[in-house]
């Protein structure tokens, strides 16, 4: 049941955010704390609310960050406020994290008990300590039966250096430790500063898109306040809006009178397209703006890219919506309109990173029903020219002639990967196969070891989390920022089916990996064209230069063996049949190529 | 009785080499099996211990069939197929043969053919003189294979030295047209075997012509089960043991005139089952027998289970279970695969008389890119001309029948 959320003084009020990996049992804390503080109804609650799209919660993936209202009444008698600021679980969305962070004043670091401390927890921890919040430690899932909450404990001593006499134990499955937690917020946690009657300044965290009110804007006021009528714009704007409703995030939106430093809530103002605003910016007054931003703000810009094709042509105006749909809540995911002679037409699209793309992949055959083929993601790479000019390639049909090409540069991360000790052989070696440049070992506790290494992008976006998962037998996990970029010798490989290049296939890659790669796409291309009645050459090649091939042979027998009595009909079917099947193929010079010979090439592992 | 015995024992059946379209054949489909055969997907059913009741059912609902049957000229041959027709107690193929005649379904002079097994010929000396006796000209004997082993695998009843033993009585009884039906490509079959199997099957007396299929795994059948359930049953590499077949044939003086048809010599090639490759009106009676009247263009068949075959015709007077009518691109892609089947192949004036120049026209391309890869040979005679599958064309009828565009007649109304 909802109270009354009238306003409280600032020293009750409490904005925190839970940081934890992917499966420590992030939401399902969260919905505990909900419940708990009657945030919501019975019959309004869903397990793990947090997660409003199915998708997000098949994953266990909180994609879209939200965040919540919660009111609880201390032992004492006393009411507070918590605001609940949601954080993505994922490295693809690391800025988005940075920016829940900097909307709190502390945060809930949730390890799971039988899991211990991962890649994740130490990069989201380190981002939690360069903002100075303040950290709860708790430990879940301590019902499990491979819980080990002594082991953890001392990990988050030894790998994260907090107390370990501070920790909270908790199941958030159970319900247990809910109440700590909760006294832990309210005592742990200051209370947000700022004040009232300073110039507003308020960070845009997140927004959302309301068919019937336009974009709702998600806040945290750090000066001054925001009330409706009030005049105001964004620094990043210009031009001014007229403030129509502002209120707490409450399950459903809960209007208030105002909203002053130190709050977390929503504003409408009237702004008709999510593209018109950016997140991280800033909402100031427009007859008293304030003089600078607050940090936050960073081009969402994407990283990995992947042709994105319909299965069936006639849905590609389909897909076009879809994406345009996807993209009115997703500023980070571009497209742009490509064709395909062997695909037709299709879409290059842009994503923050692999889980992006496969988040956005399931949801537009899941919501929007549609068949789809992706090409393998790449990243974007800078190319020179002799001519002096600068060019960024993400798309391998844009690459320019070699000869007039001075040089070439592709992203580059650190990542941090954090692995059992006895992994360190195995995962230097995957390292290195994928053109480690520099790395950093250092222990975190005696049998655990993190390693910072420097290598390319392209390198982690290739089955290199299956490998990792592999190598490290389930234990080791990595997470990544993006750096810079570096010079690096790339190469145009080219697929030719009988001489005939299929474009959909080509790609950029390093020189180095240009033959491996080609030989397994050759393979796997051999394997999925069914034989023809003449012999098939399947090459690759980087311009005219052969680097690798395969052969299919020609069909020597393809006859029904008796074909006598007098159903002819059923013969006759079994061929219209194959004629149709013929038809949907694409067809490359003389060769016909089924659909599932792209999926199985261009198939990639997924991501996490 | 229809017709006595040919008083010239090896006289073979009067070549007739361009069989006329509109004169029928006439099927009559024999149910029964002593066993059924892991590898076979025909309507059969065990014919068991209440052998001869079945037959007296089975007699009536044939006998009512025919008398249902109409057909505007009667059809030259009669051919029992199975099943194991000659399970068939004395007396019932001449009854069906006089009763056609007496129904103008076939001429009594029609030329009557019969599926035989082995075992049947050697365990009665008198049948193969008591067919003869009926007007039997032609049989068609279910050898599958001359080694025990391979017939063992294939489930068959009889011996290697049972198909010598029938295949002389046949030759001794005066039958002038003798098949043998064989099935390569089992499982461990090796190139050389094969040839010593089809050589000595070519030197039987009195074999004027072979069928040798390659062994088929037909889903629903025994075989199908196992092959399923991942057993390997046969042979590789297939298209290896398909041309041995073709050359060793040839070899032999059987040189093929379909992909799985070889004669002795052209008036030896098959009457009947030209008549389904040459699009000529057919009529079958009997359980799952299919019929096709040309000028309707229209292909109807009957019910598959005998017992539903029987209630059909005895009960509500009706064996059909279903039929369709055939569309320009429909018989025209029958005639397409079926005769580029044929050595013969596929007169390309008559095509374009029948389904409009222009089909023949777009894929003439085509045709010589097939005639380049050497699968065909192409005689372009301006409108007219002839494609005829060479070999290795033959080996591929199939894929070459998905190949051919013939959707420019979806859109031609003026075609057939």
């Amino acid at each position: 049941m909802s109270r009354p959320a009238g306003p409280l003084p600032v020293g009750r009020v409490r904005n925190f955010c839970i940081i934890a990996h992917v499966d420590h049992g992030k939401s399902t804390l969260a919905d505990r704390l909900i419940q708990r503080c009657g945030g919501v109804s019975d019959r309004e609650f869903r397990d793990q609310l947090l997660d409003s799209m199915d998708l997000e919660r098949e994953r266990g993936i909180t994609i879209k960050s939200n965040s919540v209202t919660l009111l609880h009444e201390t032992k004492e008698g006393d009411t507070y406020q918590l605001n609940l600021i949601d954080t993505p679980g994922h490295v693809d969305f690391s800025h988005e994290v940075r920016r829940s962070l900097m909307s709190c004043e502390g945060a809930l670091l949730l390890v799971d008990a039988a899991q211990g401390v991962e890649a994740q927890t130490v990069a989201n921890h380190f981002v939690a300590m360069e903002y100075d919040l303040a950290v709860v430690p708790v430990i879940n899932k301590i019902d499990l039966p491979a819980a080990d909450p002594e082991r953890v404990r001392e990990e988050i001593d030894e790998e994260l250096g907090l107390d370990p006499f501070e920790v909270v134990l908790a199941s958030a499955k159970k319900g247990e430790g809910i109440e700590e937690i909760l006294d832990a917020i309210v005592g742990r946690i200051p209370a947000p500063g700022g004040d009232p009657a300073d110039p507003l300044r308020a960070l845009i965290f997140d927004a959302q898109y309301d068919t019937f009110r336009g974009v709702v804007l998600l806040v945290r006021v750090v000066d001054g306040e925001v009330r409706p009528g009030d005049r105001v714009r964004l620094m990043r704007g210009d031009r001014d809006y007229v403030v129509e409703e502002v209120g707490l995030l409450r399950l459903r939106r809960e209007p208030v009178d105002v909203l002053s430093a130190g709050a977390v809530g929503y504003a409408i103002c009237g702004i008709k397209r999510i593209q018109d605003i950016a997140i991280g910016d800033t909402l100031v007054a427009a007859d008293r703006p304030a003089s600078a931003a607050l940090p936050g703000y960073r081009e969402a810009r994407p990283v990995v890219f992947s042709s994105v094709y319909p299965m069936s042509t006639d849905e590609y105006s389909e897909l076009e919506a879809a994406l345009a749909r996807l993209s009115l809540n997703d500023p980070a995911l571009t497209y742009e309109r490509e064709s395909s002679t062997a695909l037709g037409f299709g879409f290059r699209c842009g994503f923050l990173g692999l889980l992006h793309l496969d988040v956005v992949q399931e949801r537009l055959q899941r919501e929007h029903g549609l068949s789809l083929l992706l090409s393998a993601p790449s990243v974007r790479y800078r190319i020179a020219t002799r001519d002096g000019e600068a060019h960024e390639i993400e798309n391998p049909a844009h690459y320019p002639d070699p000869a007039i090409i001075e040089g070439s540069e592709e992203p580059y991360i650190r990542a941090s990967v954090l692995i059992p000790e006895r992994s360190v052989g195995p995962v230097m070696e995957l390292l290195t196969e994928r053109r480690l440049a520099t790395s950093r070992m250092h222990f975190l506790s005696s049998r655990r070891v993190e390693i910072q290494a420097e290598l390319p992008l392209a390198e982690v976006l290739f089955d290199f989390h299956d490998r990792l998962k592999t190598v490290t037998h389930g234990y080791g996990s990595y997470d990544y920022e993006l750096l810079d970029y570096r010079s690096t010798r790339l190469v145009k490989v080219d697929i030719l089916v009988n001489g005939e290049r299929v474009d959909a296939l080509s790609q950029l890659v390093h020189e180095e990996k240009a033959r491996p790669r080609a030989l397994s796409y050759c393979e796997r291309l051999s394997e999925a064209i069914p034989m023809h009645n003449f012999k098939i050459a399947v090459q690759g090649a980087i311009g005219g230069k052969i680097i690798a091939r395969t052969n299919i042979r020609a069909l020597r027998k393809d006859v029904t063996a008796k074909c006598y009595g007098g159903d002819i009909t059923r013969k006759r079917k079994l061929l219209e049949r194959q004629k149709e099947g013929k038809k949907r193929m694409k067809q490359v010079g003389n060769v016909q190529i089924p659909q599932s010979a792209f999926v199985a090439v261009l198939k990639s592992s997924p991501a996490a | 009785m229809i017709r006595g015995p040919d008083p010239t024992p090896r006289a073979p059946a009067p070549p007739s080499e361009t069989p006329d379209r509109n004169v029928p054949g006439l099927y009559v489909h024999v149910p029964f099996c002593s066993r059924i055969c892991p590898y076979c997907d025909f309507a059969v059913t065990p014919l068991g211990r209440s052998g001869g009741r079945r037959f007296d059912r089975f007699r009536k609902a044939l006998l009512r069939e025919i008398a249902l049957r109409a057909a505007p000229l009667a059809a030259d041959t009669v051919y029992f197929g199975g099943g194991t027709p000659s399970l068939a107690p004395p007396g019932l193929l001449s009854d069906i043969v006089e009763a056609a005649a007496r129904a103008g379904l076939a001429a009594p002079e029609a030329l009557v053919f019969v599926e035989a097994n082995p075992e049947d010929l050697a365990r009665d000396p008198g049948l193969a003189g008591r067919w003869v006796a009926e007007g039997v000209r032609g049989v068609s004997l279910g050898a599958q294979a001359l080694e025990d082993g391979r017939l063992r695998f294939l489930g068959r009843a009889h011996s290697a030295a049972d198909v010598g033993v029938a295949v002389s009585r046949l030759a001794e009884a005066g039958i002038p047209w003798v098949s043998m039906d064989l099935i390569y490509g089992t499982l461990g079959q090796r190139a050389v075997s094969l040839r010593k199997e089809l050589t000595a099957a070519a030197a039987l007396p009195g074999v004027r012509h072979v069928s040798a299929y390659e062994l088929t795994i037909e889903s629903g059948t025994p075989f199908g089960r196992r092959a399923a359930a991942g057993e390997r049953l046969t042979a590789k590499p297939e298209h290896e043991l398909f041309r041995v077949v073709h050359e060793t044939l040839a070899e032999c003086g059987f040189p093929a005139y379909e992909a799985a048809n070889f004669a002795a010599a052209p008036e030896f090639r098959s009457r009947h089952n030209r008549k389904y490759w040459n699009g000529a009106r057919y009529v079958g009676v009997g359980p799952s027998a299919h019929s096709f009247d040309p000028e309707r263009s229209e292909r109807s068949w009957n019910h598959r289970a005998l017992a539903e075959w029987e209630a059909g015709v005895l009960e509500r007077g009706e064996p059909t279970a279903g039929s369709e009518r055939l569309g320009p691109v429909e018989r025209a892609l029958e005639e397409f695969f079926l005769r580029l089947r044929t050595t013969d192949g596929l007169d390309l004036g008559g095509f374009a008389e029948r389904y409009g120049q222009r089909v023949v026209r777009s894929n003439l391309p085509r045709f010589r890119d097939w005639r380049a890869r050497g699968l065909v040979r192409l005689e372009e005679d301006g409108a007219g001309g002839r494609l005829r599958p060479t070999l290795p064309g033959l080996a591929v009828a199939d894929a070459l029948a998905r190949e051919v565009v013939l959707d420019a007649l979806r859109h031609d109304r003026n075609a057939a």
